[in-house]
């Protein structure tokens, strides 16, 4: 690799679109030459830097920044505080426990038929009768 | 305690995501320029490239989730970027009813600052051109490029197997070179 065919090694050298081999030879070159090494580092930072493009307006970055802070404000409000959520599963899980407790004082009191495991139910009514 | 030149993109986001404004100040610090950079050259318009970059940004927070998940957020940002750059295209081009050719709309060469002759003027001006002349999907690339990205998070923004992001930069190199006619 010489100073004469570096140049147009430079850009593909810098966007990573190089064969191994070539690569070696660039980056050998650029450790001897200071003069090919300042051209790549303008290179790199031309491209790197401000290319002229127009930035967002102020007023674009103002209502972004607003439209963030309202979003996090919403997500606040609407989020469980640290103790709500075990209260709320601590109080939903009792209610279940009542509620089955219910069914069964319901379901075992004197006038519930009695339970015989393994007799088929005509022969529970035969037997009540 | 969160700082611009040490955290992680997902530190800051879990910042951002416990309700702390400046995760995202930090992060938009980070990426508006290559991420706004990136969408001018879908949609060179300064309002609704601002309207894209807007909804893009805001997708932190409105799709938590998937932002928590990504695996490389800067790649997600800018999958995201596009995805809502190409869902414009589609509603324009339904509102237009043909075909547009968004590269047909791209932004001009940037104007150099004139206080800068770092790579010689003419050489950077050809340069500024043939970027701004190159087909939409090796635009993306280089901007994806220049955005800092590796090759394989370029890979992920538009779901591309890794060798054609290869192979589409080698394209672009020749490309760019065949523009400057070895000027650089």
């Amino acid at each position: 690799m010489t100073c004469e065919n570096m140049p147009p090694e430079l850009l593909a050298f810098h966007l990573g679109a190089i064969d191994p081999a070539s690569r070696g030879e660039v980056e050998s070159h650029l450790l001897v030459c200071p003069a090919c090494l300042r051209s790549y580092l303008a290179l790199k930072r031309s491209l790197e830097e401000d290319d002229g493009t127009p930035a967002p307006s102020a007023a674009a970055r103002e209502r972004l920044r607003r439209a963030v802070v309202e979003e996090l404000a919403v997500t606040r409000s609407t989020r469980w505080r640290w103790w709500e959520r075990p209260l709320a599963f601590g109080l939903a899980a009792t209610a279940a426990l009542v509620a089955l407790s219910a069914v069964r004082t319901v379901s075992s009191g004197p006038g519930a038929a009695p339970r015989t495991l393994g007799q088929p139910a005509a022969e529970r009514v035969e037997h009540r009768g | 305690m969160i700082s611009g030149a040490t955290s992680s993109d997902e530190e800051l986001l879990e910042s951002l995501l416990d309700g702390d404004v400046r995760g995202f100040d930090l992060l938009h610090a980070r990426y508006e320029r290559p991420l706004f950079a990136f969408i001018r050259r879908h949609h060179p318009q300064q309002q609704e490239a601002e309207d894209l970059l807007h909804e893009t940004f805001l997708a932190l927070l409105r799709d938590r989730a998937a932002a928590r998940a990504a695996t490389n957020l800067k790649a997600w940002l800018f999958q995201v970027a596009r995805h809502l750059c190409l869902n414009r295209h589609r509603t324009q081009r339904r509102a237009a009813g043909a075909l547009s050719d968004p590269a047909a709309s791209r932004a001009p060469a940037a104007e150099l600052h004139p206080e800068r002759i770092l790579l010689g003027t003419e050489r950077q001006r050809a340069l500024r051109a043939a970027i701004a002349n190159l087909p939409l999907e090796l635009a993306e690339l280089w901007h994806l490029r220049i955005g800092g990205l590796s090759y394989e998070e370029m890979a992920s923004v538009p779901a591309v197997p890794l060798g054609t992001v290869k192979s589409r930069m080698h394209g672009m190199v020749h490309r760019l070179r065949e523009e400057l006619l070895n000027d650089l």
